[in-house]
């Protein structure tokens, strides 16, 4: 049924309203999905002074009201979507003189990150990714951590190393260092992702060692004593520790959002110590005059980002996997630098999801940026 | 008369490679081929353990290393090679992606009016098939271009090395040749001139049992398969020649995984493509023995599939 049809319905019996919204309720799964038309849809019985649907979609308006169903205290909102879009949404409930953010309480599909959940919307043709649950199998990498005191930002620091299954000491792997490493591990899936890809032969096997900011956002946008940091401190201590290669070629390093500011900085800073870069969602804003209309902690990265722009030729010829979500405000962005980079001679591969900047969008990104990157022997691989 | 010659389905989980070698008999030792593992060639202790005290490892991958350690000017040469190798490599995939868009775009078609789009078929197929063999070709002119790299066991280094195989591989009851990187297995092989001694040991009795890339080197054509890689959508292709101790037969291991077999339209063209070639699935489990010409099943039931120009999938053993 259709809430169309459910309208009408209950225009034609008003008496049995109630009855109507819980049958339909129990037979459907929310929202309705039809074509391109997501239809949100809130009804718990008790009265309620109005809906809003909040989302992320840039384009968008981010509160969008729902329409009651007349003499109910049923709302709807149909709202055309993209196909393959994946929406992360919640509830705004007006109540009792309140505004509450909850989550859909009719859709069980949840999307995690560090500020709590949101609840999903995923249209047709979005693939839900097969390759970050543990396959059978599987042969599993290890997770080990260790800690040194960082002269750089004068504390200790922890970092997170993944070790394929294979690992050997006295090997060289490439290695992968990864801003945001506790949730990239946590939202991202990405030790289950590694195994998987590794196992499948899909990437070479490699090393991953994750960082974390102790205050992040300063410290990631692009921020001169994080690059050497990662340069001079914790890649030196890393290739002390491991089997990692000392090949530029092979060393990589990525991040989301402020982390790949990071990254990128830290190649730019430091040319020839990254080959490969793995930039999701970068929070690349730049400025053809006037202000960039961001908060302050983004002036490092806008005065980054427009010297990169002078000069793009200076951070060396690292490959270069990018991403971003077509309902990030970030994608002009991100759009804006590929052709930059490309004209530069940098090989780059540019991916657009039709998704916003949340950890899901990252990880289902992550098997294209990794195999990109470090492509395994799959093709020519037979057990 | 040759001596056995046995196929087998990947070794994971259950391997069959002890129950095959008992099979085979005769004395003297077992002689590995690991070099398709690359740089883990060398840790033998599962596949050893499982054959016996008779193995004894052949270390191509080894040799390889320390032979283009000690030819720098070989080195550079087959490198030279290999980049137009790759240059071929890049202009046959795109002849060939056309080509085989054409063929699928007939396919879904043909139902319409088979009279004229079946022989439109036959033909977008010898197109297909001119293209790999001009590959083939190509690539075989290639090789001879570089003569300093293309009879690499006639210089002095590898001379040294290649009469030690020899005198291996023609005391062996049997030749185990393990999967892993088809490309290196082969070219390794080849760079020591291993095939032809191979070919001459089997000719004479030993015999050769092989899975996964060894399975696939026996053949006269090796073919690069996987339906779902993570750059997206991708042919199977001609990796180059093999060994031709088995002809007319396309070797397709682990292809319950790497193939859409219920895809019918593209194992119809994989089959197509190939004919009147056998297009042979290898799943774990799976034992084929060449009998007077032909591959006979000898392992677990429904282990080999048969992949047929019609889209089906049958057992070996139920085809006709």
């Amino acid at each position: 049924m259709k809430v169309i049809d459910l309208i009408e319905a209950i225009r034609e019996e008003p008496t049995r309203a109630e009855a109507l919204l819980d049958a339909f309720v129990a037979a459907h799964q929310f929202p309705l999905v039809e074509g391109d038309t997501a239809t949100f849809f809130f009804y718990d019985g008790k009265p309620a002074k109005g809906v809003n649907l909040m989302h992320w979609v840039f384009g968008l308006e981010t509160r969008q009201p729902f329409q009651r169903i007349l003499g109910t205290e049923a709302f709807y909102l149909p709202l055309e979507l993209p196909h393959r879009a994946r929406v992360e949404y919640k509830f705004e409930l007006l109540r009792g003189g309140h505004r509450r953010w909850i989550r859909d309480p009719l859709n069980d599909r949840r999307a995690f990150d560090p500020f709590g959940s949101n609840s999903v919307c995923p249209m047709p043709g979005y693939e839900h990714p097969t390759w970050i649950h543990p396959e059978p199998g599987c042969r599993r990498g290890s997770v080990e951590s260790f800690k040194f005191r960082s002269e750089i930002w004068t504390d200790e620091r922890e970092v997170t190393m993944y070790l394929p299954n294979e690992y050997k000491a006295h090997k060289k792997y490439p290695l992968l260092v990864c801003h945001d490493g506790g949730d990239y591990r946590k939202f991202a899936e990405m030790v289950e992702v590694l195994d998987n890809l590794i196992h499948r032969r899909e990437v070479r096997p490699m090393v991953v060692a994750w960082t974390d900011g102790h205050n992040r956002n300063p410290e990631y946008g692009a921020n001169p004593r994080q690059a050497d940091f990662l340069v001079n401190e914790l890649l030196p201590q890393v290739r002390e520790r491991y089997g990692v290669t000392h090949d530029p070629l092979e060393t990589g390093c990525m991040g989301a959002s402020f982390g790949a500011v990071s990254s990128l900085y830290a190649a730019w800073q430091h040319p020839g110590v990254f080959g490969k870069l793995l930039l999701q969602s970068g929070s690349f804003v730049f400025t053809d005059i006037g202000h960039h209309g961001r908060s302050a902690l983004f002036d490092p990265v806008v005065a980054f980002v427009n010297q990169y722009r002078e000069e793009p030729e200076r951070i060396g010829t690292p490959r270069i996997y990018m991403s971003c979500g077509v309902f990030e405000s970030l994608i002009q962005f991100n759009r804006a630098l590929v052709p930059l980079m490309r004209q530069s001679g940098l090989r780059v591969r540019f991916s657009e999801a039709q998704d916003g900047h949340n950890w899901i969008a990252w990880r289902d990104r992550l098997r294209e940026g990794l195999c990109w990157l470090y492509p395994g022997h799959l093709w020519m691989w037979y057990d | 008369m040759a001596g056995p010659l046995l196929l087998l389905g990947p070794q994971r989980p259950t391997p069959n490679v002890a129950e095959a070698l008992a099979r085979v008999g005769g004395e003297g030792p077992v002689v590995t081929i690991t070099a398709g593992w690359r740089l883990d060639e060398g840790e033998l202790g599962a596949l050893h353990g499982v054959i016996g005290p008779d193995a004894v490892h052949l270390p191509l991958y080894q040799w390889f290393e320390e032979c283009m350690e000690q030819m720098p000017e070989t080195r550079a040469m087959y490198k030279v090679r290999q980049a137009q190798l790759i240059r071929l490599k890049r202009v046959y995939r795109e002849r060939l992606h056309r080509a085989l868009e054409a063929v699928r775009e007939l396919i879904l078609q043909r139902d319409d009016h088979p009279e004229i789009l079946n022989p439109q078929l036959e033909w977008a197929l010898d197109d297909v098939r001119r293209i790999d063999q001009q590959f083939v070709d190509q690539s075989r002119a290639i090789f001879h271009t570089y003569p300093e790299v293309g009879r690499p066991w006639e210089l002095d280094q590898v001379a040294e090395r290649r009469k030690q195989s020899a005198a291996l591989l023609s005391n062996a009851r049997a030749v185990v040749i393990a999967g892993g990187h088809v490309a290196v297995l082969r070219n390794r092989m080849m760079f020591f001139g291993v095939h032809q001694q191979l070919y001459q040991a089997w000719a004479q009795h030993t015999g050769v049992v092989a899975w996964g890339a060894g399975s696939m080197l026996l053949t006269d054509r090796i073919v690069l398969f996987y339906d779902d890689p993570p750059d997206g959508p991708s042919h199977p292709e001609i990796l180059d020649t093999g060994l031709a101790l088995l002809q007319d037969t396309v070797i397709l291991p682990d292809a319950v995984k790497r193939l859409r077999l219920d895809d019918r339209m593209r194992v119809a063209l994989l089959a197509g493509r190939f004919k009147p070639n056998l297009a042979l699935g290898m799943e774990n489990g799976a034992w084929l023995e060449l009998e007077d010409g032909r591959l006979v099943q000898k392992g677990t039931k429904g282990s080999a599939l048969l992949l047929q120009a019609d889209g089906r999938v049958v057992p070996l053993e139920e085809a006709d």
